[in-house]
């Protein structure tokens, strides 16, 4: 061959290589290894806030059982499910993941999750310790997928120093509907910019709650029917809309270019309904340290709240099954809950470790959260919660800013929500 | 007959010549064609098979006929998405290649500093689209934007520009020309280079101002190189999705007025899990982007000068 025609075969192949090493991907052996040869688990996490905890227990792990390594994989919330479909499609998901309940049940019954009824059963793990509720919502099929690892509730958030300047006592947990909206309005002073509430759009942190609080629900036990368009949806929904209607609250577009927690970090904010994960971000913001305290939620006909839990996993596909249900024993320990409870960041899920959670910050009294976990209902799912859940997105707010009557919103959303749920 | 053995020579010479070439040319093509193949060619009738199924969990789908297509003449969003699209296609292409076109014409003569006038041009074009889509909306912030401040000192209440619906559209062209200009100023400069000084020197000679030769020579002659950069960037345009998907976040009340083609097949193949219909709606894009295409090379003829 010339010169020429070798120069180019050469370059011909170099370029081939570099393009198929890029889409090499590890082939899986199936063999079971040998006892005590290392093993590498991959966890995969979406919290960069929670990741130093999770390495904490991984290198506790790895203390007691030398032979086996855990790598924690993050991936932040944005891309974390786009990146698990796409895993779970290749049957290359991590050994060990995080699990939240509105994708739970596509996961669970597609055969995507180890299932761990036979590994409870057989190593006598006590599912008393957990919420019922939150255990509940991680069967299917009446076989367990998941074992909660930490629980939340909402609660109100308030700014100390905008009650103390209108001289308006603090809200306490005899508040209702009707108080929080009259506060509100006392407290707003539109010409510094202060608004007595932040009422923002938001399934979990907003509207369930006040459904659940008039004594509604958001879909069928059976899933198969939206309940958005009853009388108490309806009521809950106009919890919100009254304080557009009494100017109470920043608009929907001042709220979508500010970010309304940043807003209440900022001290516009009289009141904003909140997380208990956001305690740990408040404690290290100076601002917000000094002033921010938590209250339970007010309550309608009926106090209600919603919790969420996200619970740890294993992947159906995993090649180490035997140390993974290992590690996942260890992770729902109390002395693992411990250890997460102490950072302070989320609620474990193990009961009776709440304590050390609500020591870990004396700055704010968090029982509040612990204390309504007793009247808690667990977020509402079904197969496919982020496709109803993302049709409500572009509804609702639309009832916050005057253009449709909280009525018409609730019954678009309901009908919307019932074309995703029949197209399963 | 002298001529005879040493054209059969001659043949043999250039028959030998020309395989080899051609093998070597294939090598050298080959690793572009088969990534080319593998990752756009195949997708593409893949993606148009998989417009007539019906998608479940995990991978799984099942065939569904014309059912996607029937639903998208039905669909609002796809009328508000096609609508949305044509606005920003028939505004910021004009606007920004006129931009392109006056910043390289003055770009192109020998002015101080020049090279840091091409570099602060062409800045936008290089710098990471999130960035770009952080710092504009910290700009079009309605409580606490830059515009919004600056307006403040006239006495104007600015509005909320990404959160109004009515001008959330603009805000976005007005970003998206920006950004555009620097990859457009470049192509049209390769193209005012190529331009003999002898035209200029001719119509100096006639009497023409910077002006008139401008329109009379520099446009008339820059006609292929504009032309070029049109169907670019059209096509580019029909595929605004990064701007939407990075400014203006669901739950946006402007989202009605600024989700585009590609945003709502992000919308459905992602979010809404739905990836059948999400292969109809590109398949309508690529069909839109195809007549598009196909009128402009019609059109060519009556206006793009080649010599």
């Amino acid at each position: 061959m010339s010169k020429k025609g070798l120069i180019a075969l050469i370059t011909a192949t170099t370029l081939i290589a570099t393009l198929l090493s890029g889409c090499s991907s590890n082939s899986k052996t199936v063999k079971e290894p040998a006892a005590n040869t290392p093993v590498t688990l991959t966890y995969g996490i979406w919290d960069n806030v929670q990741q130093p905890v999770y390495q904490k227990l991984a290198d506790e792990y790895h203390k007691q059982n030398p032979n086996v390594t855990i790598k924690i994989q993050l991936t932040p919330w944005e891309q974390y499910w786009t990146k698990l479909d796409t895993a779970a499609t290749g049957g290359t998901t991590h050994d060990l993941f995080w699990m939240d309940m509105p994708h739970s049940m596509i996961y669970e019954s597609n055969g995507i999750l180890q299932d761990l009824s036979d590994n409870i059963k057989n190593d006598k793990v006590d599912m008393n310790n957990f919420p019922e509720q939150l255990v509940n919502a991680y069967k299917y099929d009446n076989k367990t997928y998941g074992i909660p690892k930490d629980v939340d509730a909402i609660a109100l958030w308030y700014n100390k120093k905008i009650f103390d300047a209108a001289k308006l006592p603090y809200p306490d947990d005899t508040w209702n509907w009707d108080k929080i909206h009259s506060v509100a309005k006392q407290l707003t002073d539109a010409k510094k910019g202060i608004y007595g509430f932040g009422a923002f759009y938001d399934p979990q942190i907003g509207i369930y709650n006040t459904i659940f609080q008039a004594g509604g629900e958001v879909i069928s036990k059976d899933k198969k029917t939206s309940l958005l368009d009853t009388p108490e949806a309806i009521a809950g929904i106009k919890f919100w809309t009254q304080f557009f209607t009494d100017k109470s609250t920043p608009t929907v577009q001042q709220m979508t270019d500010t970010d309304p927690t940043q807003m209440f970090q900022n001290g516009k904010l009289g009141m904003v309904f909140g997380g208990s994960w956001l305690q740990s971000t408040f404690l290290t913001d100076t601002n917000a340290k000094g002033f921010a305290e938590v209250a339970p939620l007010p309550q309608g006909k009926q106090k209600g709240v919603v919790t969420h839990s996200v619970a740890n996993v294993i992947g159906a596909k995993t090649t180490h099954p035997k140390e993974a249900w290992d590690f996942l024993k260890y992770l729902s320990s109390k002395e693992a809950n411990q250890i997460v409870a102490e950072s302070g960041q989320v609620i474990p899920a193990f009961k009776g470790t709440t304590d050390a959670w609500v020591k870990s910050n004396e700055n704010f009294k968090l029982q509040v959260f612990v204390d309504e976990l007793a009247y808690a209902h667990a977020y509402p799912i079904s197969q496919n919660t982020s496709g109803w859940e993302s049709k409500c997105l572009e509804i609702f707010p639309k009832a916050y800013a005057g253009l449709m009557t909280a009525d018409e919103a609730c019954k678009k959303a309901a009908e919307e929500m019932n074309k995703v749920l029949s197209a399963n | 007959m002298k001529t005879q053995p040493v054209a059969k020579i001659i043949k043999r010479k250039i028959k030998k010549y020309h395989s080899q070439e051609v093998v070597c040319a294939y090598l050298m093509l080959f690793p572009l064609l088969f990534g080319l193949s593998v990752f756009y060619i195949y997708p593409i009738f893949r993606t148009i098979f998989f417009s007539f199924t019906k998608w479940g969990a995990f991978g799984s789908y099942k065939i569904t006929g014309i059912g996607n297509y029937v639903k998208l003449l039905h669909d609002h969003d796809m009328l508000l998405a096609l609508k949305n699209t044509f606005i920003y296609t028939g505004l910021s292409v004009p606007l920004g290649l006129s931009a392109a076109l006056i910043i390289a014409a003055l770009l192109n003569s020998k002015i101080k500093g020049l090279s840091i006038y091409r570099a602060l041009y062409f800045l936008p074009a290089i710098t990471m689209p999130s960035a770009v889509a952080m710092v504009w909306n910290w700009i079009y912030n309605g409580d606490y934007g830059i515009l919004n401040y600056c307006l403040s000192f006239f006495g104007i209440k600015g509005l909320g520009w990404v959160s109004d619906p009515s001008v959330a559209m603009y805000s976005l062209i007005l970003v998206s020309v920006w950004g555009g200009i620097g990859i457009s100023m470049i192509i049209f400069l390769a193209g005012l280079q190529g331009i003999p000084a002898t035209y200029y020197e001719a119509a100096s000679i006639d009497g023409a101002g910077a002006i008139k030769k401008f329109f009379k020579v520099t446009l008339p002659l820059l006609t292929p190189t504009i032309f070029f950069s049109l169907i670019t960037s059209l096509i580019g345009s029909l595929q605004l999705f990064d701007l939407v998907f990075m400014m203006i976040r669901p739950g946006n009340l402007a989202m009605v007025n600024t989700q585009s083609i590609v945003y709502l097949f992000y919308r459905n193949a992602f979010v809404l899990n739905d990836k059948g219909y999400g292969a109809a709606i590109s398949v309508v894009l690529l069909v839109i982007t195809m007549i598009v295409t196909a009128i402009q090379f019609t059109f060519q003829k009556k206006w793009v000068n080649y010599d």
